[in-house]
């Protein structure tokens, strides 16, 4: 049965058509707003020409490198030397900065230790984030130099859950109502499995449908991504990336963006869902498609404007929020539960898991009556 | 009945079309009523001046209007009060001073609100899209046309009647939305000085057109008919065509998105209106638009559109309209170019009321839990009646620097924030609760923040205030970049206001502080705040009971009361001040000792007289209610409040570190030590 719902939903022209039109239009959209236009541009070839020569080594030995080819400088003509001057200096900052990494480190483990002991009796809570914080600074460690400062280029690139949830309200209005609307359910009830289990099927399928986008929308963007920026390495630690160097996480980018990404996947699931349940509730597909486009709009304004206050509590249940999976990852957004720091990420999961299944009961209730 | 008025009577009554419309032009209502201008402030009173003074100058620059701005921006007592509209009126003036033919002052008004505002209106489309599938898909797609075709009227006879009730009804949607945009603005906005020319806005001031706003409006509105009866004969076309609604509906929005999103760039943005579908020419914004190219640029980020230029655009899009109607005619006249679709009919069914209820009631739901989170809980306001952030030492904290304090009670110094990723900082301590400014939305480059209060000992904070709107644009995951639409009207108030420092005081429900040379006065209860006083130069500004004292850049000690906006100059000569609730302590400019007076024992001439109390210069002063001490150099000097006399030699100790204040009969001071701070407080009785 599943086979055939799998069949249904995907093998139709509409649906091959949507894809490869919005997938299209999501590769544009990325080499309109990405590509580089620098790449004839004499600084960035100066220290394309550095960089080549010190990645992968550590930092103090990138230092010692680039220190020495901006002493020979002085013994060329300044002329011909000024641009390399200038992208030696810019170096040299940045690698100084590094250096100073392990000390930053440290004095926000202290300051976290410090502040945890501040907490210790009075709130277990903020004693545990704390704690939690503290550890995850004195993990951390630079091995060698790579430049990876345009990741979050991509993390932060969202416009391809925009294409994805308009291709799973297009597809997912017709599962229920489509067939409501041509009176197929009456038939398709009077038979042993079209109930509960149909409904289930159904439900199966269409999260098939959601990974398989979802996974196809991050290969895309991560192929599109790599040819824009020509990212040097995914197994360095995301606080390599220097936007993203004070923060506590301490996974790979790899590790990182798989995270995002299944976070993000949850947040499309529940979507999905609520599209299923429009579904099952209206029976013309049109007003399904409405209100599914009603409902992820308003979840989408809550989320950006009501995420203040009693809103950032709120804003867990809303599937949009998963979305933004990096948010609660990245700057380590917790949940007090019962004196321990939970990670909201984790909290989410959870929640979502928890929509799902309500949703999916509720699914199975209205299909029912 | 004629076969016009059985169509219109089948799509509008029938198919309930009139109902869509009703809701089309209740939310054009709406939106026109809550457009407004975007003001530099947050404050009615300013606005209310703004648009007063305005409309007493209105028209052509004149030599008396020239006299009373360049007056009325040197007069303190004005500037004192509404300087941010007299900042933008004398914007207002050098603008018309660049050429005083083409720029008139322009008070507020309808049209020009309308003006600066066009854009393409997406929900107009979207009507006209809805029409075009009740008019002409359903019959395509029942084949009701091979039946109409035998009869005497039917074929092309047939089309051409739905074509010309098609393009006359899109054609009177758009005007009649315009028009009623034009009505709900007038009423906010009135409709004065309507023939100035269109270069007296800012936004128009390189073109080359000569017209005056009402004739910029009208040719506005004119063009913008035009392209949404093209838009129209387009949509007809498709509609014969491609005869499933949401594929309609699909290429409709398409062929205006897709050009908008491929053409719109930094550079030759009029390349948008220079196309042959309908795309800028339902915006119209450009045709008044003038050449803008920056002085370094060597490029136009847009290049103006003449009068010629918008006739040719026309001219070809008319033509590709007609062209792609006439596929209309020829799938009427029994070609075959239809595109089988499933089964159509989109409209209203008394099932689908019950879940508009429920979706009524979802958004009534979201809107009480967002209006609820915006009510600010009041609990810790109550506790402290007003703090200041020149008091470093209260009962329960000493201020050791932004971003550390030191809790009396646990005698331990502690860093502002939960964690380290927090970002916030200290700008004042209250008796049982801290004042912080804070970020609520990590890593967000901002510059938006909420000032707060902070009870450290039960971990509650209440937002006091927040500054511009704190909104997590991320969410919209980037429409508003696709569709180039600004969902928030730009807000400058929050960058202006980032400058709130130590000067923070507040009191009664309200907030004040000075930043860059102007008093702001915040209203905690309404989230409103607006510029009070300004001067050429505020220093050492003592803020409480809604009075200030000061010392401007001639060194006069100047007191001004909020309330009855009283401004009146003390003494002369002042360097440094510190009030408490009797008396002001001041040290004079040249001379070295401190000096006191009594703040309602003022002179015949409206100054204090001050009399010398100590030979020493103090770098600070604290008091409580018993005491009162001041550091100079290494040593520390007290007085009894109450018996303090002409140059007594005031009891003193060995200051170890710096006087951060006295309370509770105990000093308190800050030792540095490889930059970390340590608070050590000494008993008064040891004096």
């Amino acid at each position: 049965m599943l086979k055939y719902e799998i069949r249904k939903l995907f093998f139709n022209k509409a649906t091959f058509a949507g894809v490869a039109f919005l997938l299209l239009f999501n590769i544009v959209h990325i080499f309109k707003d990405h590509y580089p236009t620098e790449s004839s541009d004499p600084v960035y070839l100066t220290y394309l020409k550095v960089y080549l020569d010190i990645r992968g080594k550590d930092i103090e030995t990138c230092r010692d490198i680039v220190e020495e080819k901006r002493k020979q400088l002085s013994d060329l003509p300044q002329n011909r030397t000024a641009l390399y001057a200038a992208v030696y200096e810019e170096m040299l900052m940045e690698l100084e900065s590094l250096l100073q990494f392990p000390n930053e480190n440290q004095e926000k483990r202290e300051e976290s230790l410090k502040k945890a002991d501040q907490y210790r009796l009075d709130n277990r809570y903020l004693y545990h984030l704390n704690n939690e914080l503290a550890k995850r600074y004195g993990e951390r460690k630079l091995m060698e130099y790579r430049n990876v400062n345009r990741f979050p280029e991509l993390v932060n690139y969202k416009f391809s859950y925009l294409l994805i949830i308009f291709l799973i309200i297009a597809g997912g209005v017709n599962i229920f109502s489509g067939e409501c609307a041509s009176g197929a359910c009456q038939v398709i009830k009077s038979t042993k499995r079209g109930h509960g289990i149909l409904a289930g099927t159904k439900m199966i399928a269409m999260q098939i449908y959601v990974v398989l986008l979802a996974f196809l929308f991050a290969v895309c963007n991560g192929i599109c991504f790599q040819i824009c920026y020509r990212f040097d390495s995914f197994s360095q630690p995301v606080y390599a990336i220097e936007q993203y160097r004070d923060l506590p996480v301490n996974d790979t980018i790899m590790w990182f963006l798989i995270k995002n990404f299944l976070v993000g996947l949850l947040g499309l699931c529940v979507i999905a869902m609520i599209v299923m349940l429009l579904s099952v509730l209206i029976q013309n597909p049109k007003m399904v498609f409405g209100c599914s486009l009603v409902c992820v709009v308003g979840l989408a304004f809550y989320r950006a404007f009501g995420y203040l206050g009693t809103g950032k509590i709120i804003n867990l249940l809303n599937p949009v929020h998963y979305l933004l999976g990096e948010k609660m990852i990245l700057y380590l957004e917790t949940v007090n539960l019962a004196g321990y720091a939970v990670s909201n990420a984790l909290i989410s999961t959870g929640i979502a898991f928890a929509e799902m299944i309500f949703l999916s009961a509720a699914i199975v209730y209205f299909y029912e009556s | 009945m004629s076969v016009f008025g059985k169509e219109l009577y089948r799509v509008f009554i029938k198919e309930k079309f009139l109902v869509i419309i009703f809701v089309f032009f209740l939310i054009r209502i709406l939106v026109s009523f809550s457009m407004e201008y975007a003001y530099p402030w947050k404050s009615e009173t300013e606005t209310e001046f703004y648009r007063q003074y305005m409309n007493e100058i209105s028209g052509k620059g004149e030599t008396w209007k020239y006299e009373k701005i360049e007056h009325d921006y040197k007069d303190p007592k004005i500037m004192g009060q509404h300087y941010s509209a007299m900042e933008e009126i004398y914007a207002d003036y050098q603008y018309v001073l660049e050429n005083t033919e083409t720029h008139y002052f322009l008070p507020d008004n309808a049209i020009e609100l309308i003006l600066i505002h066009l854009d393409i209106d997406w929900m107009l489309l979207f009507v006209i899209i809805l029409f075009a599938a009740a008019l002409v898909s359903n019959e395509y797609q029942h084949g009701v046309f091979q039946i109409s075709r035998t009869s005497k009227l039917g074929c092309c006879g047939f089309a051409a009647k739905k074509a010309v009730i098609f393009i006359a009804v899109t054609i009177g949607l758009s005007i009649i939305s315009q028009l009623l945009q034009l009505f709900c603005c007038g009423i906010s906005y009135g409709m004065t000085s309507v023939d100035a020319p269109v270069q007296s806005i800012h936004a128009f001031a390189e073109s080359e057109k000569q017209f005056t706003i009402l004739q910029a409006w009208i040719f506005i509105l004119l063009l913008r008919s035009i392209a949404y009866m093209v838009f129209g004969m387009l949509l007809f076309g498709i509609a014969a065509v491609c005869t499933n609604p949401a594929k309609c509906l699909s290429i409709g929005l398409g062929i205006v998105f897709v050009p908008l999103y491929l053409l719109t760039g930094t550079y030759h943005q009029e390349a948008v209106y220079r196309t042959i579908l309908p795309v800028g020419t339902l915006n119209g914004y450009g045709f008044l638009l003038g050449n803008d190219r920056p002085a370094q640029e060597t490029d136009y980020l847009f290049q103006e559109i003449s009068g010629k230029e918008i006739v040719g655009i026309y001219t070809v899009q008319i033509v590709v309209g007609i062209l792609v109607m006439a596929l209309s005619f020829f799938q009427a006249s029994g070609g075959k170019l239809t595109i089988p679709a499933a089964e159509t009919k989109i409209y209203f069914k008394s099932k689908i009321k019950k879940w508009i209820l429920a979706g009524i009631s979802c958004c009534v739901i979201l809107c009480a839990a967002y209006a609820l989170q915006k009510l600010p809980d009041r609990a810790l306001l109550l506790q402290d009646e007003a703090i200041s952030g020149r008091s470093i030492v209260t009962d329960r904290y000493v201020k050791v620097d932004e971003y550390h304090y030191f809790d009396i009670k646990r005698g331990e110094i502690y860093s502002i924030g939960e964690t380290v990723l927090d970002d916030q900082r200290i700008l004042a301590v209250g008796n049982s609760c801290i004042m912080v400014a804070k970020k609520e939305i990590n890593g967000i480059q901002k510059d938006e923040f909420t000032i707060e209060l902070l009870d450290t000992e039960n971990n509650q904070s209440d937002t006091l205030i927040r500054f511009g709107k704190n909104m997590d644009n991320t969410a919209l995951l980037g429409l508003d970049t696709v569709i180039h639409t600004e969902f928030l009207a730009a807000n400058g108030e929050a960058v202006e206001n980032m400058g709130i420092n130590e000067s923070v005081v507040y009191e009664d429900g309200f907030l004040f502080y000075v930043y860059d040379n102007v008093v702001v006065q915040a209203d905690i209860k309404k989230n409103e705040y607006q510029i009070v006083y300004q001067a050429p130069v505020i220093t050492d500004a003592h803020i409480s009971k809604h009075r200030m004292y000061y010392i401007d850049g001639l060194g006069n000690l100047v007191y001004y009361n909020f309330t009855d906006q009283e401004e009146r100059i003390l003494a002369h000569g002042i360097e440094r001040i510190w009030v408490n609730d009797r008396q002001i302590f001041v040290v004079k400019q040249e001379q070295d000792g401190l000096f006191m007076a009594e703040q309602d024992e003022l002179s015949a001439n409206g100054e204090l007289s001050f009399q010398k109390i100590s030979r020493f210069t103090p770098e600070r002063l604290e008091w409580d209610q018993s005491k009162i001490v001041f550091q100079s150099g290494e040593r520390l000097y007290f007085f009894d409040s109450a018996g303090i006399k002409d140059e007594a030699e005031p009891l003193n100790l060995q200051a170890e570190g710096e006087l951060a204040g006295i309370r509770n009969h105990q000093i308190y001071m800050l030792q540095y030590e490889e930059n970390e701070g340590k608070v050590v407080s000494y008993p008064c009785e040891k004096i």
